[in-house]
């Protein structure tokens, strides 16, 4: 279970570095984190892909107060 | 004090009594006896098991079956199996109560009732003795009828506790007159219309000196209430939400538990005893929004509209969607409709003075919670890569149909680059379900063991690493487990898992036990558990699927690692080799694996090729023996064993048995795909975790699944590729003895050492000292081991003759002809449809009919016309058939793919008589039968002919096919049986075909001929041709004892959009009569279905003409004689040569209890 251990921190600390250069250089991701900091997901690309996909699970009342105003 | 042996056992014997009771169901009347055996075996069973344990009789146990012991176990396995038994028969029926009798002796007629009447039922006489006359009587009674409390939009109202407000009026009543007939056979059913809630007389008209009625009362199953196909009287459902509605774009399905029907419209209010229905809504609806998300689980409803049921299969060994959805206990389906102006027919109702409820907190709990995660998915992954996360992490399949493939579309407006197409990165239409589905990676969408042991060993790494000692943490876990399940629906394959986990993790974490030990207790207690809850999953896929799975990697991994640890240096290296090429075999040209020809030579070339590597090895030539399985990492020859296991013990078995293919692609897409779905799977379940953390949640969420971007990506890219390289072929479906048989020499061979040093000790005791003794037993074991199968296919014989089978295909044609000498001869090839509903009938309904048949070999196919409801299946069923001749009408020889549009439509006639035809139309044609422009990948007809041309390989395979195109008065298919000529004639078409409708009337007229049966097939003949194929053949050359009616029975009189209906008898009248006249038909079939796919808004048209022309029909030949495929599904015909007969799918369904109109004994099985 050590070995587990180790290796999901492994995976989890590659992951996240992978994540930063994605966000920082991919354009969608960026304009995401960028609409996320504003408090408007539903404005970001990612979000908007996803209008079609089960759109009855809206952003409303789920995450508006996760985020800075 | 009960050793662990002793429940294996038990738990196993249950599900031998599920598959006895499947295989010899009894009458359910027998329940309550089955019921008092299986009470009464379970009673001395457990007080053995008391007395044991009181008395400390451990000495016993341990010396074996001797005693107590013996007869507890002799108690627990007959209360096992009768158990099962019992469970299954009472899971699979719902019995009728047996109320009382009416004896009649002499001039006394008295009513005995037994058991009063537990609530408003309807009631079942039936006839238990000859009668010399008929009875009429009238049963007299009360009615308790229950009227709704409503409120002033005229809904029912509930109460404070949530109970629906009824007032109860009781009315007296007498039943119509019920007339038992002397003629009908005894043990015939009269259902009364009438429904009683106290009967307290029988009113005795007129009946025989002799005789003994039965009363029964119909169940209040819902089931009972359910009518086939629509246009029913509206009932009205008061019920509750008890599952999560599944919300589509352009639709939701809410579960709902009916407590209440009023059936039939402004009929009484009964109370419901037993099975869920399915309530389809659509966006139009007022009040959708508030029914289309999860929210809405839990609250109480009150529908109104038609309660139909779900179709059983259409066509031998298609889908019975009837039976899949009464497994999960759904037994009627609605769809309910709002007319403009009218209240919506669906309403949620709070009870008085309160809130609208919500369903069990825990199930609340887990839904809400995956709808948070979902939100963040939706925020943080960019679409399809997201559906793909929704399928796998949170269950949600649903959202993946219709989800394209990621590069769909990625070169829009530009001009797309060759390498992206050769690395899968190309303009495609595939969808991702369907990527999945040919590569053998589907598995992960279904939430299974994988996903939930990837998930235990997260959490137990998390836990780990914080330091948390596991007898703190596994309840935890195991809570998470269980709402893990919850949150992806409960299937039987994620119960199987989480209750496996759940023991290993209670084994390990407080009595220490390892894997192992869990496994194989974990996996019956699980089988155990399920099926008890719900035994009729025992043959689901998903329970099979998923017991095949663990026990596949439970047993068969073991043996198959120690064996491949044995291959070293020169012989591992010649197996990688073989297996290399024997892949690029199957990858270029997989029929030439399925010919023994080519199997029989290429095995034995395999042999001596690793015998040779064995003897240059022996002579010091070659590789070091270092080279070895045994040397690779220890993780990754335990996984190639375990992949290599499941192929063997899971796949290619089942996927045959249930899907009638086999991914070829799964053995290596998943040597790849199971590691990266273990990455894909932690990262997104730790990313919707944190991201639920307030403010900072969501960013780690964000950059989490940026890299799980990146993971899924490549997933879904490893199926496209996986797709485009591998072939998905259909396969001959095994027979249950063959499936059994196969286990039983899975079985040896995972046993094979006990097995072995068994054999060897009973030869020794029988004096055979001779070395072969052993081998020689083993074949003979295997020999005998073996007879089933062979008897199995001795005994699978249908009558010599000729058999017909007219497919049901929805609005096209398909029909297989079986010549009495052998020959199969597909006729036509149904349509294809591309967009919306994506119905291959090629692919859906004729090579699953062929695999079921357990043929893949077509001696030819004929299609009749370029039309798409008869030609567009063609090329799928040519990429997986053998049909070494093909025919076609004289417009369709010569076909290339690099022909263009101008010159294919040049070929089917002149442009002002094409004029007349919709563009759209004659496109879809040309796509199908030469090729598409916007989707190259596309089969296509043409396409599909040039890769079987004449060469040495398609030779050797059997795979070259030759085309030929026939004019009228060719005879194809001849031999004689038994003194009876057969033989196709072709009829049609002529040499001057009419002007109007070119392409129909070009078509070919078939004439199926066995001794004096003949079957006309007349394809798409419009009215034109048909009047002109009477003009030009005789009545001899004609007569048909069935007719298959022509344009499917929906022809067009003329170019009008609309044709009056008298056009269209005046035009049946000049046209058809003549040709009636001179077939003279006893049965005609209309090959018909829902024509909106094929011809879009003119289906409705095609409707109406349908209707017309089956009318003109049925006055002229009598109702009896007209058969439709939309109607009665499959139509079956045989003939010896001298008369025919003929079955239809629909009579089938009804034959094995899946009846359609009968509201009694709901018998469901199989």
């Amino acid at each position: 279970m050590e070995r587990g251990s180790k290796a999901l921190a492994y995976i989890l600390a590659g992951a996240m570095l992978l994540g930063l250069l994605i966000v920082v250089f991919h354009p969608d991701y960026r304009k995401t984190a960028q609409a996320m900091m504003r408090g408007e997901v539903e404005q970001a690309p990612l979000w908007q892909s996803n209008i079609d996909y089960y759109p009855e699970v809206t952003y409303e009342g789920g995450m508006d107060h996760d985020f800075p105003e | 004090m009960i050793s662990q042996n002793k429940l294996i056992g038990f738990c196993y014997l249950y599900i031998a009594g599920l598959v006895l009771a499947m295989l010899f169901p009894v009458d359910p009347s027998w329940l309550i006896g089955l019921r008092a055996v299986t009470g009464v075996a379970m009673a001395v069973a457990a007080i053995l098991l008391m007395r044991g344990w009181w008395s400390g009789d451990r000495v016993a146990e341990r010396a074996g079956f001797s005693g107590l012991n013996l007869w507890l176990a002799g108690a627990l396995c007959l209360s096992a199996v009768f158990l099962g038994y019992t469970r299954y028969i009472s899971s699979d029926t719902v019995p009728d109560m047996r109320l009382g009798e009416i004896r009649i002796d002499g001039g006394t007629r008295v009513f005995h009732q037994h058991t009063p009447l537990p609530d408003i039922s309807r009631l079942r006489l039936t006839t238990n003795t000859e009668l010399d006359r008929d009875i009429r009587l009238r049963i007299r009674g009360e009615l308790d009828a229950r009227v709704p409390v409503r409120n002033e939009q005229d809904v029912c109202r509930l109460d404070t506790e949530g109970r629906w407000m009824f007032r109860v009026v009781r009315m007296p009543l007498t039943s119509e007159v019920i007339t038992l007939k002397a003629d009908d056979p005894v043990g015939t059913d009269y259902v009364m219309e009438q429904p009683f809630s106290r009967i307290t007389g029988i009113e005795w008209l007129d009946g025989p000196e002799q005789g003994v009625i039965t009363v029964h009362r119909i169940s209040n199953h819902i089931g009972t209430f359910v009518r086939p196909r629509r246009a029913q009287s509206p009932v009205t459902v008061l019920g509750r939400i008890t599952g999560d509605p599944r919300v589509y774009d352009f639709k939701t399905v809410l579960p709902v538990t009916p407590q209440f029907i009023q059936f039939p419209a402004g009929g009484p209010f009964y109370r419901v005893e037993g099975g869920d229905i399915q309530v389809t809504i659509h966006p139009g609806m007022d009040g959708y929004d508030a029914l289309a998300r999860t929210e809405a689980y839990g609250a109480d409803v009150q529908i109104r509209g038609e309660l139909t049921v779900a179709r059983a299969e259409a066509n031998p060994g298609g889908f019975n969607a009837r039976r899949f959805m009464q497994n999960y206990n759904i037994y009627g389906l609605m769809s309910p409709f709002q007319p403009r102006g009218q209240p919506p027919p669906v309403h949620i109702v709070a009870p008085e003075d309160g809130e609208v409820r919500t369903g069990n907190p825990l199930v609340g709990f887990s839904l809400g919670l995956r709808d948070r995660v979902l939100r963040l998915f939706k925020a943080t992954m960019p679409y399809p890569q997201s559906a793909f996360l929704g399928g796998v992490t949170l269950g949600l399949r649903y959202g993946l149909q219709g989800a394209p493939y990621m590069a769909s579309d990625p070169w829009e407006g530009r001009e797309e680059p060759a390498w992206a197409r050769r690395v899968g990165l190309g303009k495609s239409e595939a969808q991702i379900v369907d990527d999945f589905r040919s590569s053998g990676v589907n598995h992960v969408l279904a939430v299974s063991g994988l996903h939930v042991t990837i998930l235990t060993v997260m959490f137990m790494a998390i836990f780990t690493m914080a330091r948390f000692p596991r007898q703190v943490y596994v309840p935890g876990v195991i809570f998470a487990l269980v709402v893990f399940a919850i949150i992806t629906g409960a299937r039987p394959s994620t119960l199987r898992a989480v209750i496996m986990n759940s023991l290993f993790l209670l084994t390990w974490a407080y009595m220490d036990r390892g894997l192992r030990s869990s496994v194989l207790i974990g996996v019956p207690v699980a089988a155990f558990l399920i099926l008890l809850h719900n035994p009729l999953v025992v043959v689901d896929p998903s329970f099979t699927l998923s017991f095949g799975a663990i026990l596949s990697l439970a047993l068969i991994t073991v043996p198959v690692h120690e064996q491949l640890c044995r291959l070293r240096g020169n012989r591992f290296a010649a197996v990688i080799l073989i297996v290399i090429a024997t892949t690029l075999i199957g990858i270029r040209h997989w029929a030439l694996l399925m010919t023994p020809l080519f199997l029989l030579p290429w095995a034995l070339l395999c042999l001596v090729a690793f015998h040779a590597a064995g003897r240059l090895e022996a002579r010091g030539l070659g590789i070091s023996r270092g080279f070895s399985f045994a040397n690779m990492p220890e993780s990754v020859n335990t996984f190639v064993a375990a992949q290599f296991a499941i192929q063997v013990g899971m796949m290619l078995p089942l996927s045959a048995y249930y899907f009638n293919r086999w991914p070829f692609a799964g053995a290596y897409a998943n040597l790849l795909a199971i590691p990266l779905i273990g990455v894909v799977l932690q990262l997104a379940a730790i990313a919707g975790l944190l991201g639920l953390l307030p403010f900072i949640g969501p960013f780690i969420a964000l950059v989490i699944n940026a890299a799980n971007w990146i993971f899924t990506s490549i997933f879904l890219w490893l199926a496209h590729v996986s797709t485009l390289v591998f072939p998905y072929p259909f396969v001959r479906r095994p027979r249950v003895t063959e499936i059994v048989v196969y286990y039983l020499f899975i079985g040896a061979f995972v046993w094979h050492r006990p097995l072995w040093r068994r054999v060897c000790d009973a030869c020794a005791k029988f004096g055979w000292r001779n070395r072969a003794a052993p081998v020689l037993v083993l074949g003979a074991l295997a020999l005998v081991v073996s007879t089933p199968v062979w008897v199995a296919r001795a005994l699978d014989t249908r009558p010599p003759g000729l058999h017909v089978t007219v497919l049901s295909v929805g609005y096209g044609s398909a029909i297989l002809v079986e010549s009495p000498g052998g020959q199969r001869i597909l006729i036509d090839t149904g349509f294809v449809e591309h967009e919306r509903g994506r119905r291959n009938e090629a692919v859906r309904t004729i090579l699953p009919f062929l695999s079921h048949t357990r043929q893949r070999h077509l001696d030819g196919l004929i299609l009749t016309s370029p039309l798409p409801e008869r030609a567009a299946g063609a090329a799928y069923v040519l990429e997986h058939a053998r049909a070494p001749r093909v025919y076609v009408p004289p417009m369709l020889a010569d076909l290339s793919s690099d022909m263009t549009f101008e010159e294919f439509t040049a070929r089917l006639a002149e442009p002002r008589q094409l004029a007349a035809y919709e563009p759209e139309r004659l496109e879809t044609m040309y796509n199908e039968l030469v090729r598409h422009h916007e989707w190259p990948l596309r089969s296509s007809l043409s396409k599909a002919l040039e890769r079987r041309d004449d060469s040495p390989v398609n030779r050797w395979a059997g795979w070259a096919t030759h085309v030929r195109a026939v004019q009228s008065g060719a005879v194809l298919f001849e031999e004689e049986h038994e003194g009876k000529p057969f033989r196709i004639e072709v009829l049609g078409p002529p040499a001057e075909i009419p002007q109007a409708f070119p392409i129909e009337n070009g078509s070919l007229v078939l004439r199926v001929v066995y001794g004096d049966f003949a079957l006309l097939v007349p394809g798409p003949l419009a009215y034109e041709g048909q009047r002109l194929l009477a003009e030009q053949w005789d009545a001899e050359a004609l007569r048909a004892n069935i007719l298959v009616v022509p344009h499917q029975g929906a022809a067009w009189p003329g170019r009008e959009e609309r044709p009056p209906r008298f056009r269209v008898i005046r035009a049946l009248e000049e046209y058809t009569e003549p040709l009636l006249d001179r077939v003279q038909p006893e049965r005609v079939i209309f090959e018909f279905g829902n024509p909106r796919p094929v011809l879009g808004d003119a289906g409705r048209t095609a409707v109406n003409l349908y209707e017309i022309t089956w009318r003109y029909y049925a006055d002229r030949l009598g109702e009896e004689a007209c058969l439709s495929t939309d109607r009665d599904l499959a139509v079956l015909i045989h003939s010896d040569g001298v008369s025919f007969t003929l079955e239809t799918q629909a009579e089938r369904n009804r034959a094995r209890g899946g009846e359609e109109d009968a509201v009694s004994d709901l018998a469901i099985g199989l």
